[in-house]
């Protein structure tokens, strides 16, 4: 388990991936953590990982975070299937229940970022198709503009207002009563 | 953190019309989100415009809140209608006329309740089911089935007591609508189902009922049952199957104590399963119905409420006048009527909201929905069929 140093590298080798960064920093992770990401998924399917990933689009500092929620939810997701032939043993929900709310707190923890490299995660979620991370980062950003105007949101993420007056009046028009 | 001291970059979201649609679609289901964000700028504008942007918005958010309330206004100079009375606070507060019904001269229509976002009415005279979308006016008829009429006109078949309850699909705009009547000189109640997708009433159906059926109250959906209480005593739950297409009457048993000064209503477990409230004496009993194997089930007492608890009611004539006058299915909130206010209990959490005091006890018909009118959308797919 410790390092993938001498020996019998073959039955460690079939299980670990490199990922390699824009920036050219290599990481180490289990299969089951890399197959998180469909992308890798099927890089993997078609036989291209030798000599590792190559991800030009994400960098070593993103990387290093998308693994983190990776390695979290791998270990989760194998939890799941080890123990969940019935449904009804309330002894199993128990479990189940305990390890959902770690899971919560590690997504709470884990989301605790500047608004830059949450817009990085969620690209990076996106290129490597990781749904869980896609969804969770996507919510934050989602939550983040509730119950905000859109003058305030505008205002949150730099975006410029290029309607025009009369495509404003129309939706006000409309629904007034959702901006009182 | 930051690497760099002092006010970071201004951070812009990804230039990507595929993660802000992913972005889009987990803002809260609220009336006030889409109007909102579709004031932002002409991208999202367009992106909450797009064809299929609604329906994906209305799959992701499973539960919609409950907007509001339907009563019957029986003091309309044109006949009953249906009146909205919003819940929520502002900026989510959908004005009252927003909702207001498109009636017809001279109709009078009876108000069965809502469901999935849409209303369901009953014109007596003409035998008609009506369907309404509060949300984009549309309103629908469908006659009932020519048999249904025969029965109507033949004396000794008359109808005593008719019911129905509507279920929407929130991606396809499709809908199904059951009637139920009722013949108490027969003993009998009919029941038949309406698709929209084959514009075709099945088959009509029927069971054997007490004489003393009055299906007064709104139906429940459990599962893919349809249940209407016969009586406000009791007297057993009228259940359609919808996808079997059965009509069976489930029977209360005798040792969930219903007394003379007792009030039973439907209503739908927190688990989703069917179940009961006996209120009697400030006491409500949640009843549910547990599968003990496949073929067995059981009632099981889930909860005890003491209003007196929660609420201070004098210890008077007065109350004996609360009752429960209706029910949310979605978000398993109760209507309380009582001499001092109509209340909501979020019977999960036992969170009481007081709303506007209401001299006259009538059925609260609870109106749960993704708000989406007014963002310049077409009714494209988000206008149900044309029957």
């Amino acid at each position: 388990m410790a390092s993938a140093g001498s020996g019998d590298e073959k039955a460690a080798a079939a299980a670990m991936i490199t990922l390699i960064s824009s920036d050219n920093e290599k990481f180490e992770v289990t299969e089951a953590t890399a197959t998180l990401s469909q992308t890798i998924r099927h890089m993997i399917e078609d036989g291209c990982t030798d000599g590792g990933v190559p991800l030009p689009n994400v960098t070593s500092k993103i990387l290093a975070r998308v693994i983190e929620y990776c390695k979290k939810h791998a270990t989760a997701a194998a939890g799941e299937e080890g123990s969940s032939s019935s449904f009804s043993d309330a002894a199993f929900l128990e479990v189940d229940r305990a390890f959902l709310e770690e899971l919560e707190e590690f997504d709470d923890a884990f989301l605790e970022v500047d608004r830059a490299t949450l817009f990085d995660l969620i690209l990076a979620a996106n290129y490597l198709d990781i749904k869980g991370l896609l969804n969770l980062t996507c919510q934050k950003v989602a939550d983040s503009v509730k119950g905000k105007t859109p003058e305030q949101i505008r205002e949150m993420y730099n975006i410029v207002n290029d309607l025009t007056p009369e495509e404003e009046a129309e939706i006000r028009r409309e629904t007034q009563w959702a901006f009182e | 953190m930051g690497e760099r001291s002092g006010s970071p970059a201004p951070a812009f979201l990804p230039d990507n019309d595929d993660i802000l649609l992913e972005i889009l679609l987990r803002l809260p289901p609220l009336p006030s989100s889409l109007p909102r964000a579709s004031l932002v700028c002409k991208r999202w504008r367009r992106l909450l415009s797009g064809p299929h942007f609604l329906r994906r918005f209305r799959a992701h958010h499973r539960k919609p809140p409950m907007l509001g309330f339907f009563f019957v206004d029986f003091d309309n100079d044109n006949g009953p209608i249906p009146v909205f009375t919003p819940t929520l606070t502002t900026p989510d507060r959908v004005p009252p006329a927003r909702f207001s019904f498109p009636h017809q001269p001279d109709e009078c229509l009876f108000f069965f309740g809502c469901r999935h976002g849409l209303a369901l009415l009953f014109n007596r005279s003409k035998l008609e089911a009506v369907v309404w979308d509060p949300i984009t006016g549309l309103r629908l008829s469908t006659a009932l089935p020519p048999e249904m009429k025969r029965n109507d006109r033949h004396h000794h078949l008359k109808f005593d007591m008719y019911n129905g309850a509507v279920m929407g699909n929130c991606c396809s705009g499709a809908f199904k609508v059951v009637m139920v009547f009722t013949n108490a000189l027969y003993g009998l109640a009919w029941a038949c189902l309406y698709d929209s997708e084959s514009g075709k009433w099945g088959n009509i159906i029927s069971t054997a009922v007490p004489s003393s059926t009055s299906l007064a109250q709104p139906s429940i959906l459990v599962g893919n049952a349809v249940c209407w209480l016969l009586h406000i005593e009791g007297g057993g739950v009228l259940r359609f199957d919808t996808d079997k297409q059965s009509l069976d009457v489930v029977k209360i048993p005798e040792d969930i104590h219903v007394t003379n000064d007792s009030r039973v209503d439907l209503l739908r477990t927190v688990d989703g399963g069917l179940g009961i409230a006996i209120l009697s004496k400030q006491i409500i009993q949640l009843w549910g119905q547990t599968a003990v194997s496949d073929h067995v089930v059981t009632w099981v007492l889930q909860k005890t409420i003491e209003l007196d608890k929660f609420i201070s009611l004098s210890p008077s004539v007065e109350t004996q006048l609360t009752t429960i006058v209706g029910f949310d299915e979605d978000n398993n909130v109760i209507f309380l009527w009582t001499t001092i206010g109509v209340f909501m209990i979020q019977l999960e959490s036992m969170k009481f909201t007081a709303l506007s005091k209401d001299n006259c006890i009538q059925i609260f018909y609870p109106y749960t929905s993704v708000y989406s009118a007014g963002l310049g959308i077409d009714g494209g797919d988000d206008s149900f069929e044309m029957l």
